[in-house]
């Protein structure tokens, strides 16, 4: 490559890693450890952590518990029309999250199809904790499907035949066989579906409202507090950050587990 | 009764095969054919990963397959150990817990199933790759470990996919002596599956040879080589064999018929019957002999392949042959691809059977 073309991609690079990464750079100097630990003792910041911590762990389990045996579903039986309910799986992901918010209420909502009868049941969803999983749920799970969905179909059935022949049953095989040859695939959709829970904010504050302690997770926080308390909303944002490198940190270095 | 009995019929749209093998406890049954012949088809059936068309599968007493009354036993619930063509040892496991899984898998407990598995290790000299995964040892070693793997639950049926095929020449005759002394100690029934004559050769006591999924010749390794029924035998035998119809002719001796010509030969037949030409047995000459009792092919040199002291030689015309000459001859008859040439062999060099 000659002199231009090398200062401009070098240009485009530099340009780039500034405007991606400056804010965040600023985001910390704006802040201190002192800072830090200080708006940890606040009940807004407390709530939020907690609130985001417990609810992204109940995302996580029930993605996993529904969306596993989905996305194994999807991969090896003969589903018709499985490339249409493959894009329907997908929508969640690229619709605006208060769209979702939008027809989680109109689904399940007072007035929404099934509101009537979980009434009667004594449910309301709606400003409950468990709306925030819900909404979270709504658009985060596909990434674990779609992703999970891929490692299963690109698993070499030969070793499935092997651990046939040598008298292993489909529990055992799921177990010993898929799950740790599939790790990599799994572990890298669970990465990116706690990492979109931990920010979900559009379907939330639509679906489940913005009570502190109870649907009021650290991005609906940070929202609340950047008109009011700046320090407050920079210590939270700083935590989500952190969060999130950990997690983009942790994906890049997906386990491989082994022994009898 | 015990050992293994089979009749399977297997159709789908592009292909098909029909088998019928009995194999003694203790003893290797072979299935010699060509890629495509429906070799790997057959060990499918046998273990239970395909389910044939119609047939019956007995081993050791117990009917695995039925489908007169819809009965089909899962791989997982036959005694039955497979050996792949390439290892298929799982890549997340360590030699040695790769031959504890099936142990492991039938509820022994991991410090029994990985103490046997070690013993395995021990007996085929590889102790040493006990704790190796799959990738960082060599074929040869992942043909052993997998060969114990599958015989760590002393399977009454142990079925072998071309397990040589995949190595280099000089590790493939080391398998193939680890494998024979295992066979050896076995008293259980084996099914091999080869393209090689060599492992036909050395494992086997009966042999069938498959191609485009029937069976065209079974018999003792020593009766296909004598008496080839197919030029894929012959072929492997390093034999010429040619089919035609015989006759009886006056003074003795014997004629047969084939598509282009009339060749005279040994032996006492009439009618359908074949007739085989060893390699050795043609000499190749520039001009057509003259005023002899041989018999005389003509055709062009197609290729030539060096042997020891000797060139093999094949022929391409009216039909196929393969001859073996002297070097010193190959270059006196300035041999070379498309030269013409006539091939000539006494009757005694030409043996007739049905």
């Amino acid at each position: 490559m000659n002199l231009g073309g090398r200062l401009l991609a070098g240009l485009g690079f530099g340009v780039t890693l500034g405007f991606l990464l400056i804010p965040l750079l600023a985001l910390l100097l704006h802040t201190t450890p002192g800072d830090l630990i200080n708006s940890l003792g606040q009940p807004l910041v407390a709530n939020a952590v907690w609130l985001s911590l417990l609810t992204t762990a109940l995302t996580l389990v029930l993605t996993i518990l529904f969306g596993l045996p989905a996305a194994w579903v999807l991969a090896r039986w003969r589903v018709p029309g499985r490339s249409v309910i493959e894009a329907a799986l997908g929508l969640p992901m690229v619709l605006p999250p208060v769209v979702a918010g939008v027809a989680l209420l109109v689904t399940v909502g007072r007035n929404g199809t099934f509101g009537p009868a979980l009434s009667v049941l004594g449910i309301h969803l709606p400003f409950t904790t468990a709306a925030v999983v819900l909404a979270q749920t709504f658009v985060a799970a596909p990434f674990f499907i779609t992703s999970a969905r891929a490692g299963f179909s690109a698993l070499d059935p030969g070793w499935e035949e092997a651990s046939r022949t040598l008298g292993a049953s489909a529990a055992y095989r799921f177990r010993r066989i898929v799950l740790p040859l599939t790790a990599p695939a799994l572990v890298a959709g669970i990465g990116l579906t706690w990492a979109r829970a931990l920010g979900e904010f559009g379907a939330t504050i639509t679906f489940a409202g913005n009570l502190m302690g109870v649907t009021q997770t650290m991005p609906l926080a940070v929202f609340v507090s950047s008109e009011s308390d700046l320090r407050a909303a920079i210590t939270l944002a700083v935590l989500l950050m952190a969060l999130a490198f950990a997690v983009l940190i942790a994906l890049r270095s997906a386990p491989l587990p082994a022994r009898v | 009764m015990s050992g293994l009995t089979a009749e399977l019929a297997y159709r789908i749209s592009s292909s098909s095969l029909e088998l019928s093998l009995s194999v003694e406890p203790g003893t290797t049954h072979v299935l010699l054919g060509a890629s495509g012949a429906g070799k790997t088809t057959a060990l499918r059936l046998l273990a239970g990963l395909l389910r044939p068309t119609s047939g019956r599968i007995v081993l050791d007493g117990s009917v695995y397959e039925d489908t007169s009354h819809s009965l089909h036993v899962a791989p997982e619930r036959r005694s039955v150990g497979y050996v792949f063509q390439q290892s298929r040892l799982f890549p997340h496991l360590s030699a040695l817990d790769n031959i504890a899984f099936p142990l492991a898998a039938s509820g022994v407990s991991p410090g029994e199933a990985r103490r046997r598995a070690a013993a395995w290790l021990e007996r085929l000299d590889l102790a040493a790759l006990a704790e190796r995964r799959p990738a960082g040892i060599s074929g040869g070693e992942a043909q052993r470990v997998a060969l114990a793997r599958a015989l760590i639950r002393e399977p009454a049926l142990l079925l072998l996919d071309e397990p040589l095929a995949s190595l280099d020449a000089q590790t493939r005759q080391s398998v193939r002596l680890d494998l024979q002394s295992v066979l050896r100690d076995r008293r259980h029934a084996t099914v091999l599956v080869t393209h090689d004559y060599m492992d036909a050769a050395v494992f086997a006591g009966q042999v069938q040879v498959l191609d485009h999924g029937k069976v065209v010749q079974e018999g003792s390794v020593e009766e296909l080589v004598a008496r080839p029924r197919s030029s894929y035998v012959a072929e492997l035998a390093g034999m010429n064999v040619l089919r035609g119809e015989a006759r009886v002719i006056e003074g003795g001796g014997c004629e047969i018929a084939t598509e282009h010509h009339v060749l005279r030969a040994s032996g006492q037949a009439r009618g359908p019957a074949f007739v085989s030409i060893a390699p050795g047995h043609i000499t190749l000459h520039l001009q057509h002999p003259e005023g002899s009792a041989r018999n005389v092919i003509a055709g062009d040199v197609v290729s030539l392949i060096p042997l020891a002291d000797r060139v093999r030689v094949t022929i391409g015309g009216d039909l196929r042959l393969v001859a073996e000459v002297t070097r010193q001859s190959a270059s006196e008859l300035h041999l070379s691809p498309g030269v013409q040439v006539f091939a000539s062999f006494k009757a005694s060099g030409a043996q007739i059977y049905q």
